[in-house]
């Protein structure tokens, strides 16, 4: 086992993976920008290293400088967390070159999902499911009624060039498909000067859901179960939660073997993610892999009572998998909500600046530690009294609880969030309070493109503003 | 929390004017019997003095948390996603409440102010320029967001009081308009 790790991130998931090593003995290098001289993580860390000026680009987004940085501390592996090199395909070679073990997958795994179109290629031939469409342009309304049926209805007509949901059209028939096909072609000329037209299966009331997956060098690979991530603002993840209360178990086994067997076929020997799109039929599709730890991976340990940190640096230290897919507990319900520095008032813009309160709720869980049965869990890289730069990622803390069933662990959020006090700057509390509270939250009536409280409004401020009652 | 038995809390409603509840606390031991317009009763106690915002207790029985705070001579409370601010005035108060005269907010019409605390990465106009609606004044940038700047209608420009590179706070002066 490594004697000492270099965390080449920030904020709370740089805290996270110190929890850890300290947990296993490792020692651990933080490396830190001017404007987190005074962070927590570089507190929390046995040494820390100074990378440079505030702009992400010349410090946390340095490889030169966090090489140097390993080099200098004699750290033998580098952790990248999720964000700025986690996917970076260059840098994991540059590392492995150097002689240091990058904790994630190798650099050829990374390159091969960092790719949109290579990444649906490799799916197909792993037998993942993909999208069904026609990327070749089509000609005639014919041909397109042709396509549509091979497809199977609806189908979603759009512009190659189209964008703001201009020239996209959806047939639930050959009538629609017919007329569809030439109006969207006809829009498309005359808005983009580009009447290219394709057509892809209509994912109807669409939701985001993950498998976790973790591969290790000795030719193992398991899915962790799903987590839902329906709950979006402007395709950013808001709540997440394991299990997903819209799949069964026998949806989640197929997606899991199918999660798994693309990580076989790039070789995939870390924890990763494989995202995928799950219609109202639960005919679930590939979107993307990401191959690095995620944001959410919390409510997966609360369910596993895995601790994913520790297994990424098992397997990058050369250890297989000391259990098997059998092995795997789905136990209890976990939820998620990211608290950002954020004005909701505001259109949600960021809100930065001294932290002059910050009281999280009293925590019951902690990461890296066993997970009992229900719990609050709460992960932060900022402190009362610290300053919340403008440079970086508005997302200054991570509220998790546990419960025995969805139910409960609804109400340990409802708690949770009316007890978590920030001011100094303005937060998404009371916005996530409102959520989590939603009679469309607890029946499961969303996805991705509405919000439990806005049906045809992406901008959940709308809603927001009339149960702000005399905001004077 | 509260000074006297019998209260009023005056709350600013959506239309501008204001929404007045009458409130009778009574004292019992460690519980509070609020009675709120005169109908609806609630036995509240609070597991300990409020020295904080974050309050928590019993309803009826029922456990709760929320945050309560001061904000001059207002009680903020917050709960679930909503928030009430209301002030507690006495009967009296209330009724002569009416009469105090209300300020007014300043003018800021005039004024382009910062809508966040961020980078000025770019100001695209200069001092006696002649601008149009929806035409880009100016770009802010912080936490990986970039916020353009839009004129809202005509106007001439008549002071620039923030420069390309200044880190801006929230509501600061950038533009002065004619």
């Amino acid at each position: 086992m490594f004697k000492k790790i270099l965390i080449a991130n920030r904020g709370e998931i740089a805290c996270r993976v110190i929890k850890t090593a300290r947990r296993m003995g490792i020692a651990t290098v933080a490396v830190y920008s001017d404007a987190d001289r005074e962070a927590r993580h570089v507190a929390l860390a046995d040494e820390a290293v100074h990378i440079g000026p505030p702009p992400a680009r010349e410090s946390y987004l340095s490889m030169d400088k966090i090489i140097a940085a390993c080099k200098q501390t004699g750290a033998e592996a580098v952790h990248p967390g999720y964000g700025f090199l986690s996917e970076n395909s260059e840098f994991s070679r540059r590392v492995e070159e150097e002689g240091i073990v990058f904790i994630g997958p190798k650099h050829a795994s990374i390159a091969a999902m960092g790719d949109k179109i290579a990444s649906k290629k490799l799916a197909t031939i792993a037998k993942v499911n993909v999208i069904p469409g026609w990327n070749e342009p089509i000609e005639t309304p014919d041909e397109a009624v042709g396509i549509a049926r091979d497809i199977g209805y609806p189908v979603m007509i759009k512009a190659s060039a189209g964008g703001g949901g201009k020239g996209l059209r959806v047939a639930y028939n050959d009538r629609e498909a017919h007329e569809g096909f030439t109006s969207c072609r006809n829009e498309a000329r005359n808005s983009f000067g580009d009447d290219r037209v394709f057509i892809e299966k209509f994912i109807e009331e669409p939701r985001h859901i993950e498998i976790q997956v973790l591969g290790d060098g000795h030719g193992h690979c398991l899915y962790l179960w799903e987590r839902e991530c329906s709950i979006q603002r402007r395709h950013q993840k808001l709540i997440e939660e394991a299990p997903s209360a819209f799949l069964d178990r026998e949806t989640a086994r197929r997606m899991g073997e199918q999660a798994v067997q693309l990580a076989r076929a790039v070789d995939y020997q870390s924890a990763g993610t494989v995202e995928f799109v799950v219609g109202k039929d639960k005919s679930f599709y590939f979107l993307e892999m990401n191959t690095r730890l995620q944001v959410e991976h919390p409510v997966t340990e609360c369910i596993t009572g895995l601790d994913l940190v520790e297994q990424m640096i098992r397997v990058a230290a050369g250890e297989p998998l000391a259990f098997g897919q059998a092995d795997v507990k789905l136990d209890g319900w976990a939820i998620e909500c990211r608290i950002n520095a954020e004005d909701p008032a505001r259109g949600f813009l960021p809100s930065t600046g001294r932290l002059v309160k910050f009281q999280p709720p009293a925590a019951t869980m902690e990461a890296s530690l066993p997970v009992p049965a229900a719990g609050v869990r709460v992960d932060t890289g900022v402190y009362e009294g610290g300053e919340i730069p403008m440079q970086y990622d508005s997302m200054i803390a991570k509220l998790i609880v546990k419960g025995r069933d969805r139910a409960e662990a609804i109400e340990a959020m409802r708690g949770a969030l009316d007890a978590f006090v920030i001011r100094g700057i303005s937060s998404n509390v009371g916005f996530q309070s409102a959520l989590i509270g939603h009679p469309r939250f607890a029946s499961v009536a969303f996805n991705t493109s509405a919000p439990p409280a806005s049906r045809g409004s992406s901008r959940a401020g709308r809603w927001w503003s009339p149960r702000m009652r005399s905001r004077s | 929390v509260v000074v006297s038995e019998d209260a009023v809390a005056v709350v600013k409603n959506a239309e501008g004017g204001r929404d007045d509840t009458a409130v009778n606390v009574q004292v019992d031991g460690d519980t509070l019997n609020v009675t709120v317009g005169g109908t609806k009763c609630y036995a509240i106690r609070f597991d300990g003095p409020i020295r904080d915002i974050g309050v928590s207790g019993t309803v009826d029985g029922r456990r709760f948390h929320a945050q309560l705070e001061r904000r001059g001579l207002d009680y903020v409370v917050s709960h679930g996603g909503a928030q009430v601010v209301a002030r507690m005035l006495s009967p009296r108060a209330a009724e002569l409440y009416d009469l105090m005269p209300a300020k007014q907010p300043p003018d800021l019409s005039r004024f382009l102010l910062s809508p966040m605390p961020g980078l000025l990465v770019d100001v695209a106009v200069a001092v006696g320029q002649q601008v149009r609606a929806g035409e880009r004044l100016a770009v802010i940038e912080a936490m990986k967001m970039e916020n353009v700047l839009i004129a809202q209608r005509d106007a001439v420009v008549k002071k620039v009081s923030a420069g390309r590179g200044d880190s801006l706070s929230v509501d600061q002066i950038i533009l002065e308009f004619e």
